[in-house]
């Protein structure tokens, strides 16, 4: 198609073809970024580190946008063995350019008929049109000052409303909404409610490898995994009937559909040099709620109050990521399986995200090599008030060797997840340190407890990660679970160290306390034996090139002296 | 516990030679030699007072060996050679007091199977079980002493009630505690050492998890929330 200017045909209506203009921005392999039309991110996709978007949720509703249109062009995968010619094949994404030729027409953000992931001619009764704050989700409402972008966003480029449309369906705020003139669910001219965009509900997890081939290609599961229900008739939004204003909750059919779910109705308005304003409605509303065979980029928890409410079990809910524990904290949940976590007939508390599940298939039936490195992106949107505001976002990452994920050979992923225990078991004596020190003080616990908890876990992670990624690099994970909680040993006992140096004078006085077997003087000396024994117990003792000068006097069974008759 | 490769530190030397001076006076003492009768007699009055209030004890202590350039070791600076004098001083004053009309060695090494440390003998005057708060405080005042001579005497008062209830201490590790205490960081160290021989007294052998005991009653544990 000729153009015969910068936004427009040859009619002199303005265009924006998502197919073949810039919108999507990449970070390439040599460290440059850039931004790059759908066509050319494929094309390119071998040579590019990956996605990176204005906000780390943005990136998540990309890579899905991506995946969703992979799936399209390479009709499937059907299974593993296809799924493994792809990955073989350096040119597998080929098919996409002759695909997006066929749709271009879905993909047209200006579009007047069908524009891309909008509605047409969606309108209020006033005719009014909004602030792009509404949908550029780093201007949060309500707080202008911290943002780039001080006061308004005045206006986009094509390319970033392209961007902040996708990100509007999957991550917009909740709460009262101008009724869009055809939605039937509008009082009053407001629609109530509805809930955030489908992915703003998940604790989203993709798989991240070297480049955006492999990350696209480990994240594009086959129709045949186990557990997932994709249907035959899955289709994305671009081949289904346009969007007309209003919505209503209907059965998603497979990745295709809730990777490009409609959770608004939106229409941008613009003119030649750019995007200035927007009108933004509800669309179909989602329930999270026992998604689980549909939705693979999040894990599942159990909701008890769920049950109770509905009679029923189990009851599953996305499990969201909280944004004040780190990734590493959770691998647990990341790499055990159901069969592990489930005890004889009760159901799992967790369901690890389905496209874990999948990459650990693909080790288990050898199409990946065990040292395979590969990251598990954490991306999520926690809502504040009403959830009508984005309060954090989380966006952290956990490698490891994909052996983590062996669906038979356990013991990889079950020394992570003890060395984790580990860390949790160090920092609990830590805290109990923390706690028994203030308390032989004579001040407050609380405080000291959860800091001295925040310092440990601060300086756990770095080397924990370390520890992981090389996890894979020996035949004995046993081994380096013990290099791992000699290691603990030394971080936390150092720490300890530290706060009873620190408690001075206060905590040495201490006072006289009832225990069971009689008074004891609580101190910091003896709140120290108590840390060094609980460090003990749980880890074993260290090397002595590990131990601080002067712990020879620390309780160590062999030199417990008999108590005089 | 002395390494033998590692070169000997300051406090080490300081408490080797108050354990050769006190094993000799000891010896002299029980054997009711007259020279050794007569020097305890002498350092009990210099108990609880710092070494420059005495000068007429200077010779009963002989310093010699710390100012010898040994092999194994460094010669010490001046101000280490000052603060190990002062803990000698204090150590054997100390200990004279404490052996005073007693019949069987004061002086006793700590050992693991057998605790002489401050701490576990302070706990020995009391009830297993009980911790009786008169002594218990002079304890923990000693821990908080401001400087030397306070420290001195409020050691004094514990020796005292050490010597009335016929309980062992290791004047030697003593010896090298107070060299310590002497410097930035080491009164914390000290009190460290002591609370931990305070409460190593009444661990039972055979119970790896003796600690655990009582820590059951006290400390909070977490069981780590999950995000739900």
């Amino acid at each position: 198609m000729p153009e015969t200017d910068q936004n427009g045909n040859s009619d002199g209506v303005l265009s924006f073809d998502l197919t073949t203009r810039p919108w999507i921005p990449v970070l390439r392999r040599d460290g440059t970024q850039g931004e790059l039309s759908l066509r050319e991110v494929f094309e390119q996709a071998h040579d590019l580190r990956r996605i990176v978007g204005d906000l780390p949720t943005q990136e998540f509703a990309l890579v899905r946008l991506l995946l969703a249109v992979a799936h399209e062009a390479l009709d499937g995968p059907q299974d593993t063995d296809a799924w493994s010619d792809l990955w073989a094949d350096e040119n597998c994404f080929a098919p996409v350019g002759a695909y997006l030729d066929q749709h271009r027409g879905r993909f047209d953000l200006l579009s007047a008929d069908a524009p891309f992931f909008q509605t047409a001619g969606l309108r209020t009764a006033k005719d009014e049109v909004f602030s792009l704050n509404r949908i550029v989700a780093d201007v949060p409402n309500g707080e202008p000052f911290f943002t780039a972008r001080m006061p308004t966003v005045e206006r986009l480029t094509f390319a970033e409303a392209a961007r902040w449309v996708v990100h509007a369906h999957a991550y917009d705020t909740s709460g009262i909404k101008t009724g869009v003139e055809g939605d039937e669910r509008a009082k009053g001219g407001k629609v109530y409610p509805l809930g955030v965009g489908w992915a703003g509900n998940l604790g989203g997890v993709f798989i991240e490898s070297h480049t955006l081939r492999e990350t696209l290609l480990l994240n594009l599961v086959a129709a045949d995994t186990p557990n997932l229900e994709i249907d035959e008739a899955d289709a994305p939004v671009w081949r289904r009937e346009p969007s007309g204003p209003g919505g209503a909750e209907r059965a998603p059919t497979g990745v295709r559909d809730l990777y490009t779910w409609q959770t608004r109705r939106l229409r941008l308005h613009f003119d030649e040099m750019g995007v200035h304003g927007v009108v933004l409605g509800y669309g179909d509303p989602l329930t999270a709620r026992d998604r689980q065979h549909r939705e693979p980029m999040t894990a599942w928890r159990r909701s008890k109050p769920q049950e109770k409410k509905l009679r029923k079990t189990p009851v599953y809910l996305p499990r969201e990521h909280d944004p004040e524990r780190s990734a590493w904290r959770g691998l647990g949940a990341l790499v055990a399986t159901e069969a592990v976590k489930a005890q004889g007939s009760e159901p799992a508390d967790y369901l690890r995200p389905k496209i874990l599940e999948w990459v650990a298939r693909l080790v288990t039936e050898g199409e990946l090599e065990r040292g395979f490195l590969v990251r598990a992106r954490i991306i999520g949107a926690r809502y504040g008030t009403q959830q009508s505001v984005i309060d954090e976002i989380v966006d952290d990452h956990v490698s490891m060797a994909v052996v983590l994920l062996h669906q038979q050979d356990r013991r990889y992923a079950e020394q992570a997840v003890a060395a984790v225990g580990d860390a949790d078991l160090a920092v609990n004596a830590l805290g109990d340190l923390a706690t028994n020190l203030a308390r032989a003080a004579g001040t407050e616990t609380e405080g000291p407890r959860s800091s001295a908890r925040d310092v440990a876990y601060g300086l756990l992670e770095a080397p924990y990660r370390t520890w992981l990624a090389h996890l894979a690099d020996t035949d004995d994970p046993y081994a380096q679970r013990t290099a791992w909680q000699q290691q603990v040993y030394g971080i936390v006992g150092r720490l300890g160290d530290r706060l009873m140096s620190a408690a001075g004078d206060a905590a040495w006085q201490g006072r006289i306390v009832q225990l069971k077997h009689g008074t004891e003087w609580l101190n910091s000396a003896l709140a120290g034996k108590w840390f060094r024994a609980a460090l003990y117990k749980g880890l074993g003792r260290p090397d002595s090139s590990h131990m601080p000068p002067d712990a020879d006097a620390s309780p160590a069974p062999e030199t417990i002296v008999k108590a005089p008759a | 516990m002395t390494t033998v490769t590692a070169p000997v530190t300051p406090r080490e030397r300081v408490a080797r030679l108050a354990a050769g001076h006190i094993a000799a006076l000891q010896r002299g003492y029980l054997d009711d030699q007259s020279h050794a009768v007569a020097s305890l007699a002498r350092l009990r009055r210099g108990a609880g007072r710092e070494a420059g209030q005495l000068p007429d004890l200077w010779a009963l202590i002989d310093t010699g060996p710390l100012h010898e350039t040994r092999d194994d070791a460094r010669p010490l600076s001046e101000r280490e050679l000052v603060r190990a004098e002062d803990a000698l001083h204090v150590a054997l004053t100390l200990y004279a007091l404490h052996q005073q009309s007693r019949r069987s060695g004061m002086h006793q090494a700590d050992r693991p199977d057998r605790r002489r440390g401050l701490g576990a003998a302070v706990r020995r005057m009391m009830k297993p079980g009980e911790i009786d708060h008169p002594v218990h405080k002079r304890l923990v005042r000693a821990g908080t002493a401001p400087d030397l001579a306070v420290l001195a005497q409020r050691l004094r008062d514990i020796v005292v009630l050490l010597r009335r209830e016929d309980i062992q201490l290791d004047h030697a590790l003593l010896a090298g505690q107070l060299y310590t205490w002497q410097w930035p960081g080491g009164a914390d160290t000290v009190r460290r050492e002591w609370g931990r021989s305070f409460h190593a007294w009444h661990d039972k052998p055979k119970d790896g998890a003796a600690a655990s005991a009582g820590s059951d009653t006290t400390r909070t544990t977490d069981t780590d929330k999950d995000a739900s």
